[in-house]
């Protein structure tokens, strides 16, 4: 079983997110949601979280900043990071890469895909 | 065969053909929707209130904005597809709708800056107004049919090393 928490500035991603969580057979106990980078740092100082997925572009906090903060606190060194966001040029890939992010899914994405990412990450997830 | 079916949609520039892919690749993956060239409809004597967004961004030598105008039907049925549901529910608030407006349009936005160029970029987050349906063509509006119901994109670059501003 695992904590999961979705981030995105967007209510619809989210919501679609967790629909697509729950279609798959991934053992979830809870789904946390943050529309902000600083309101998932929040989360994640109050939570055991596994699985990170988060959106890039935000307001307040963006989602390249969450990761550098997450990278930089070896108290969240074992939860795995995806981002899912509109932004898949390579340099922001290369970004991911050098914060430990286990999946990059470029906006747009079919519900196969998402749920095939959601399968992969959350098994290297499991606690 | 009414008067818009007899004109052919305008030969478009490489930011007009970028961004029509951009609502193919979005429309198709994300909301099971068909997008086909099209035309501006026939000037109308009244025009209705569509869903108006824009999206600013910045790739740190490339400034401008994306706006959308669609249909609030349209907007309607992509909420459906988007979100899963059923007709017999309840219909969604007009902040979800504007939300889903919004989100479709940070997709297309996006998708069209990572076909122009590879450079990591800033979106705003959107804004969805209610406006009237736009009229006409011009040099850098787009007009296309999503799953039959006709909407229009606008792109500005407002500063940009080249990359964009000609489309290359």
């Amino acid at each position: 079983m695992m904590r999961i928490l979705i981030v995105d500035d967007s209510s619809m991603m989210r919501a679609m997110i967790k629909r697509v969580v729950k279609l798959t057979d991934v053992a979830v106990d809870e789904i946390l949601e943050a529309g902000d980078g600083a309101e998932a740092l929040k989360l994640l100082e109050s939570n055991d979280v596994q699985l990170l997925l988060t959106d890039i572009n935000m307001p307040v906090m963006n989602g390249a900043d969450l990761l550098r903060r997450v990278a930089g606190n070896d108290r969240w060194r074992g939860l795995t990071r995806v981002i899912i966001s509109t932004d898949g040029s390579t340099e922001r890939r290369e970004e991911a890469a050098d914060l430990s992010v286990r999946c990059y899914l470029k906006k747009p994405f079919s519900r196969e895909v998402l749920r095939d990412v959601l399968i992969h990450a959350a098994h290297a997830a499991r606690p | 065969m009414s008067s818009s079916t007899l004109r052919t949609p305008p030969v478009l520039d490489a930011n007009g053909a970028a961004i029509r892919d951009a609502v193919s690749a979005v429309a198709g993956q994300s909301f099971f929707a068909m997008v086909e060239d099209a035309v501006h409809p026939a000037a109308a004597a009244s025009r209705p209130l569509w869903l108006f967004s824009v999206v600013r961004f910045d790739n740190g030598d490339t400034t401008g904005s994306l706006v959308c105008w669609l249909p609030p039907g349209l907007a309607h049925a992509l909420f459906d597809s988007f979100s899963g549901r059923d007709p017999s529910e309840p219909p969604p608030a007009a902040h979800l709708i504007n939300d889903l407006v919004g989100e479709f349009l940070n997709m297309v936005c996006g998708d069209w800056l990572c076909r122009s160029r590879g450079r990591a970029f800033q979106l705003s987050p959107p804004i969805v107004v209610r406006a009237p349906q736009p009229e006409g063509a011009g040099r850098q509006r787009l007009w296309v049919k999503v799953n039959d119901h006709p909407i229009a994109f606008e792109w500005e670059i407002t500063s940009a090393s080249g990359v964009l501003q000609d489309g290359r």
